[in-house]
C-alpha cells in the first residue's frame, strides 16, 4: 500500500507539471501578454523614467525578458522546494544584516533610516547575487556611492545587458546631480541608490551553482504582495465552506437515500427521485441569485447578510452566544454560521442531490443481493441488515464521488464566494484573472491541480480502506 | 454479396437502435425534455420573427418597404431556410428518414459554407481597416470543418445518382440564392425611429412582429416620449418580462439568446465527441504505450478545472463566443475518451475487428467505420449531459460578466438581477430558462442512458 501510495505520488508529478504548463503557456502566448496594463492600472507615475524603470523591474521579477519556455523553467524552479538560487533570493541572517547595516551607517546620507533600510536592502541583493559576504557588499555599495557617476559598476554586476545608453544617461544624471552645489551629492547618492533599487528587485537570474534545498517561493503579485500570504489568507475560507459543505452533502444522501431505496416505490422515494433530479439541474448562480434575492434583502425577507463571512463589528463580539444588558447577543460563532447559511445551501444541493440518486442505486442493488437474502434468512436483524451488509457494500460508489465532488466543489466555491462576496480562494482565482496577474494565476492553478489530483488518490486509498478485495499491490 | 444476409445485417442494428428510440420516446421525461428543447429550437429559428423592433412592412410617405428584411442578419436568413428545408423534407414521406437527414444536413452545410464564405470575403476585404485575424481564421476553420463533413455525408450516405444530383442542384441554388442575396443589415440601428414615426403619424399603416422590440432596443426615446424610465420596468403588458438595467426587454433578449445557449452547448459538445472519439479511439485500439501517454493527457486535462481556464482565456484573449466554444470542446474531451477507449479495448479483440484487420482494411476504416458504431452509445449519453453542462458553463461566465457584451445570453440577464431591485423579471425568468434547458438535457441524457440499458430493457 505504501509503495502504491508513492508511486501515485510520485505520476501526481509529471501530470501536475502538464497542467501547470497548459496554463502557464496560454497566459504567456495571449496577445498583450502577462502584466503588460498592469503599471497603467496601478494609476503610479506611468510616464517617464521612473514608469520606465520599474516596467523594466517587473519584467526582471518575472523574467519576461527570457524566452517563454525558459519563463517557465525559472518558474518552477522558483515553486520547487529543490532547485537553483535565483538573484535577489537570498535572505540574510540578523547578525549579517546588522553587519552590513553597521558599516554603512557612517555614510553621510545615512541620518534618516528609511534610507538607511533602502541601502541595506540593496546591498544585501548586491551580496546575494554576487556572491559576496555581507561585509564585501556593504563595501561595495560605499564604494559606489562615494563617487556615485563611477559607481555605475555595481549596475552592471545586476544587470549585464543594460543598455550601453541607458547608463550614459544615468551616468549624465548622475554626474549633473553631483555637482549641483545644494547637498547635490547626496541628491545623486540617492539617485544611484534608487536606481539599484530598481534593478536589484529582479529576480530574473537563475545561478546555475548546486541545486539545493529552499523554501518554495509562490512569487510576487503584480502589487508586490507575497502569492503565499495571500493564498494562506484565503485558503482557510475556502477550506471552511468545504468542511461544512462535505459532510452536509454525505449526511442528506446517506440518509435519504438509504431510505428511498427501502421503501422503494413509495411517496418518499418517487418524490424525493423527482426533487432531486430537478436540483441537481437547478444553476448556482440562479439560487444564489435567487436566495439572495429574497431572503438577504429588506423588501423581500431580511432573514440572512447578504455579504461577507462576518459581520463588521465581528471581531468585538464575544465567541458564544450570550445574554448582554437584556438583549440577546449571537456572538462571533452564531454570527459566522448565520453569514454561512446561505452560501453554503448553494454549494450543497447539487451535490446531494447527485449523491442521494447514486446511494439510492447502490443501496437497491445491494438490498437484492444474495448475501442480504441470506442474512435475512438466517435471521439478522434488519438494522443489522440494512447497515451492516448493504451499507458497507454501497459506499464504494458515495467514494467514487468525492473525487468529483472536492475538486467540484472547489471550483463551484468561487461562484458562490462571487456572489455572496465571500473573500476566499475562487475569487482570489477569477480576481487573478481579471487582473492578469500572472503569478496568482499559476498558484491558484497549482493548488487546484493539487486538489483534484490529491482527491483521486484519496478516492483509490478509501477504495482500498472501504473494499478489503481492492489490492493495489 | 448475397442476397439473403444483407436486410439481416441492415436491420438487425437498426431495430436495436429503433428499440432503443422507441423506448427512449416512451418515456415522460424524455418527451418533456425533448419537447423543451424542440421549443427552444424554434425559438432560435423565428426569433427575429418573434421579438424585433422592425416592422415587417409598412408604409410611410417613401412608400411601402420592409425594415424588418433590410435588418435580416446572414445568421437569421441561414436558421431561417435551413428550417424551411427540412420542413419541405418533412412532408417527403416517400424518401426513408435517414436520407432525408442527410439531405437536410448537407444542405445547411452548404448554407452554412455559403454564409462563412460571404463573411470570411467580408473579414479579407476588411483587413485593413482592422479585421480581426483571429475571427478570419476561425471563420476560415468553419469552413473547411463544414465542407469536410459535407464530403463525409455525400460519402457515406447510401442515396442513388438521382437523390444526390437533386440534392446537389438544390444545394447550389439555396448557396447561390444565399450569396447573391442583398444581406447588408445596416451596422447602426436607430430604434427610436419607428416609434418616433409612428407618433409623428408619417406611418399610414403597418405590421409589427407580436413582441415589438429587438434585444439591441435600449429605448432611450422612452424618457423623451412618456417621461418613463424604460430601464428596470416591472413586467407589464408592453414588456412580459419587463426590462432590464439598459432599458432593453427582457423577453426579447431571452428569446434571442435561445441562439446562443443551443449553439454553445451543441458546438462545444460536438469538438469534445470529436477529439474524446480520436483520441480515445486510438488509445484504446493501439493500447500499451500510446494508451499510456493518452491517459496521462486525460489526467492533465480533467485536473484543469474548466471553467477556470475559461476565465483565464477570456480574461487574456478577449470575449469570443467561438473562442469559448473551442475551449470547451478541447477540455470537455476527456470524459468521451475514456469510455470510447474502455469500449475499443473490449472491442479490439473481437472477431470481426480482428478479420477487418486481416483484410488489410485502412486504419480509419476499422476505427470508424467497424469499431465506432459498436462502441459509440455511451457517449451519446454523455454527450446529453455535456451540452447540459456547457450551456451552464456558458451562462455561469455570462453571469461572472465575462460573457459577450452586446449579444443577449441568459447569465447576462442573471447577472442584471443581482442589481434589479424589485424587478423580479429578471431575477426569475432568465433563471429559469437556464434551468429547463440544462434540466431538459439531463432527462434526454438519463432517458438515453436507461434505454441503451440492456438491463433496463424491456
Amino acid at each position: 500500500m505504501l509503495s502504491y501510495i508513492v508511486r501515485r505520488l510520485l505520476l501526481l508529478i509529471p501530470t501536475l507539471l502538464g497542467v501547470l504548463a497548459v496554463v502557464f503557456f496560454v497566459m504567456a502566448f495571449s496577445p498583450g501578454g502577462f502584466g503588460g496594463t498592469a503599471l497603467t492600472q496601478d494609476g503610479a507615475q506611468s510616464q517617464g523614467e521612473d514608469a520606465k524603470r520599474a516596467r523594466k523591474a517587473l519584467e526582471r521579477r518575472y523574467g519576461l525578458d527570457l524566452p517563454k519556455v525558459a519563463q517557465f523553467g525559472r518558474w518552477i524552479n522558483q515553486v520547487s522546494p529543490v532547485g537553483f538560487r535565483m538573484s535577489g533570493d537570498v535572505s540574510f541572517t540578523d547578525g549579517e544584516r546588522d553587519a552590513v547595516g553597521a558599516s554603512l551607517a557612517d555614510l553621510p546620507f545615512n541620518t534618516r533610516p528609511a534610507r538607511l533600510q533602502q541601502a541595506v536592502g540593496t546591498a544585501q541583493t548586491i551580496a546575494g547575487y554576487a556572491g559576496l559576504d555581507a561585509a564585501a557588499a556593504a563595501a561595495r555599495l560605499r564604494e559606489a556611492l562615494a563617487t556615485p557617476a563611477a559607481g555605475l559598476g555595481v549596475l552592471g554586476d545586476l544587470d549585464s545587458r543594460l543598455d550601453a545608453d541607458e547608463r550614459d544617461a544615468l551616468k549624465a544624471k548622475l554626474s549633473e546631480l553631483a555637482a549641483d552645489p545644494a547637498r547635490g551629492a547626496e541628491r545623486a547618492q540617492y539617485e544611484l541608490l534608487r536606481v539599484l533599487s530598481f534593478e536589484a528587485s529582479g529576480r530574473s537570474r537563475i545561478r546555475f551553482d548546486k541545486p539545493a534545498f529552499k523554501a518554495p517561493d509562490l512569487g510576487q503579485t503584480l502589487r508586490g504582495r507575497s502569492v503565499g500570504a495571500l493564498l494562506a489568507e484565503r485558503i482557510p475560507v475556502t477550506i471552511l465552506l468545504n468542511l461544512l459543505s462535505l459532510p452536509l452533502i454525505y449526511a442528506v444522501a446517506i440518509v435519504s437515500g438509504t431510505y428511498a431505496a427501502r421503501h422503494k416505490g413509495g411517496a418518499f422515494d418517487v418524490g424525493s427521485g423527482a426533487v432531486f433530479l430537478g436540483l441537481w439541474s437547478v444553476p448556482v448562480i440562479w439560487a444564489g441569485v435567487v436566495l439572495i434575492t429574497y431572503f438577504a434583502n429588506e423588501q423581500y425577507l431580511r432573514w440572512f447578510p447578504a455579504a461577507g463571512l462576518h459581520d463588521v463589528q465581528a471581531s468585538s463580539m464575544a465567541f458564544f452566544p450570550s445574554w448582554e444588558n437584556d438583549r440577546f447577543a449571537r456572538g462571533w460563532l452564531l454570527d459566522a454560521l448565520w453569514h454561512l447559511v446561505l452560501p453554503v445551501i448553494c454549494m450543497t444541493y447539487g451535490g446531494f442531490a447527485v449523491m442521494s440518486k447514486v446511494m439510492r442505486g447502490a443501496m437497491l442493488e445491494n438490498l437484492t443481493a444474495d448475501f442480504v437474502r441470506t442474512a435475512r434468512a438466517k435471521g439478522v436483524s434488519e438494522r443489522r441488515v440494512l447497515w451492516q451488509h448493504a451499507f458497507r457494500n454501497s459506499v464504494l460508489p458515495l467514494i467514487t464521488m468525492v473525487s468529483s465532488i472536492l475538486p467540484a466543489l472547489f471550483v463551484g466555491a468561487f461562484v458562490v464566494e462571487t456572489i455572496f462576496s465571500i473573500n476566499g480562494m475562487g475569487k482570489l482565482g477569477v480576481d487573478a484573472a481579471f487582473q492578469k496577474d500572472r503569478e496568482l494565476v499559476m498558484a491558484t492553478t497549482l493548488m487546484g491541480g493539487v486538489l483534484g489530483l490529491l482527491s483521486e488518490l484519496v478516492r483509490d486509498i478509501c477504495y482500498a480502506i472501504a473494499d478489503p478485495r481492492v489490492s493495489y499491490d | 454479396m448475397t442476397e439473403a444476409p444483407a436486410p439481416l445485417s441492415a436491420t438487425q442494428p437498426r431495430s436495436l437502435m429503433g428499440a432503443a428510440a422507441l423506448r427512449l420516446l416512451g418515456g415522460w421525461g424524455a418527451r418533456v425534455g425533448l419537447a423543451w428543447i424542440g421549443l427552444l429550437v424554434l425559438t432560435a429559428v423565428f426569433a427575429p420573427v418573434v421579438a424585433s423592433s422592425h416592422p415587417f412592412v409598412w408604409k410611410t410617405d417613401g412608400g411601402v418597404s420592409s425594415p424588418w428584411l433590410r435588418h435580416l442578419t446572414l445568421t437569421d436568413a441561414v436558421l431561417l431556410l435551413s428550417f424551411a428545408v427540412a420542413a419541405v423534407l418533412l412532408l417527403c414521406r416517400r424518401i426513408p428518414l435517414g436520407r432525408r437527414i442527410a439531405a437536410w444536413a448537407f444542405l445547411t452545410g452548404a448554407l452554412t459554407a455559403a454564409a462563412a464564405t460571404g463573411s470570411a470575403v467580408e473579414l479579407w476585404r476588411d483587413r485593413a481597416t482592422g479585421g480581426v485575424p483571429l475571427v478570419f481564421l476561425m471563420v476560415c476553420v468553419l469552413l473547411a470543418v463544414v465542407a469536410g463533413l459535407m464530403l463525409l455525408i455525400a460519402w457515406s450516405s447510401s442515396a442513388g445518382g438521382r437523390g444526390k444530383s437533386v440534392v446537389a442542384v438544390a444545394c447550389v441554388l439555396l448557396a447561390g440564392g444565399l450569396l447573391a442575396a442583398p444581406i447588408d443589415p445596416p451596422s447602426s440601428v436607430v430604434y427610436s425611429t419607428y416609434r418616433e414615426a409612428t407618433a409623428a403619424g408619417e406611418v399610414d399603416w403597418q405590421l409589427l412582429a407580436p413582441l415589438a422590440y429587438s434585444p439591441g432596443d435600449y429605448q432611450r426615446d422612452a424618457m423623451s416620449a412618456t417621461g418613463l424610465d424604460a430601464r428596470l420596468q416591472k413586467p407589464s403588458l408592453a414588456h412580459p418580462l419587463g426590462t432590464d438595467e439598459s432599458g432593453a426587454d427582457v423577453f426579447s433578449r431571452m428569446i434571442h439568446a435561445t441562439r446562443i445557449a443551443l449553439a454553445i452547448g451543441l458546438i462545444a459538445t460536438g469538438i469534445a465527441v470529436a477529439i474524446g472519439i480520436v483520441v480515445g479511439g486510438l488509445m484504446g485500439y493501439f493500447a500499451g504505450v500510446v494508451d499510456l501517454l493518452g491517459m496521462r493527457l486525460v489526467e492533465v486535462f480533467s485536473a484543469i478545472p474548466v471553467i477556470f481556464l475559461l476565465i483565464m482565456i477570456v480574461a487574456f484573449y478577449g470575449r469570443n463566443l467561438y473562442l469559448m466554444m473551442v475551449i470547451l470542446g478541447a477540455t470537455g474531451w476527456v470524459g468521451y475518451a475514456t469510455f470510447i477507449r474502455a469500449e475499443f479495448l473490449k472491442l479490439r479483440k473481437m472477431d470481426y475487428v480482428q478479420a477487418a484487420h486481416a483484410c488489410g482494411a485502412p486504419l480509419w476504416s476499422i476505427l470508424f467505420r467497424h469499431m465506432l458504431p459498436n462502441g459509440v452509445t455511451p457517449v451519446l449519453v454523455l454527450a446529453s449531459f455535456g451540452i447540459a453542462s456547457a450551456i451552464l458553463t456558458e451562462s455561469t461566465l455570462s453571469f461572472l460578466g465575462l460573457g459577450l457584451v452586446e449579444e443577449p445570453s441568459w447569465g447576462q440577464l442573471l447577472n442584471q438581477a443581482r442589481r434589479a431591485g424589485g424587478q423580479w423579471g429578471l431575477t426569475l425568468f432568465p433563471g429559469l430558462a437556464i434551468f429547463l434547458t440544462v434540466f431538459a438535457y439531463n432527462l434526454v441524457g438519463e432517458a438515453m442512458r436507461d434505454a441503451l440499458d440492456p438491463k433496463g430493457g424491456a
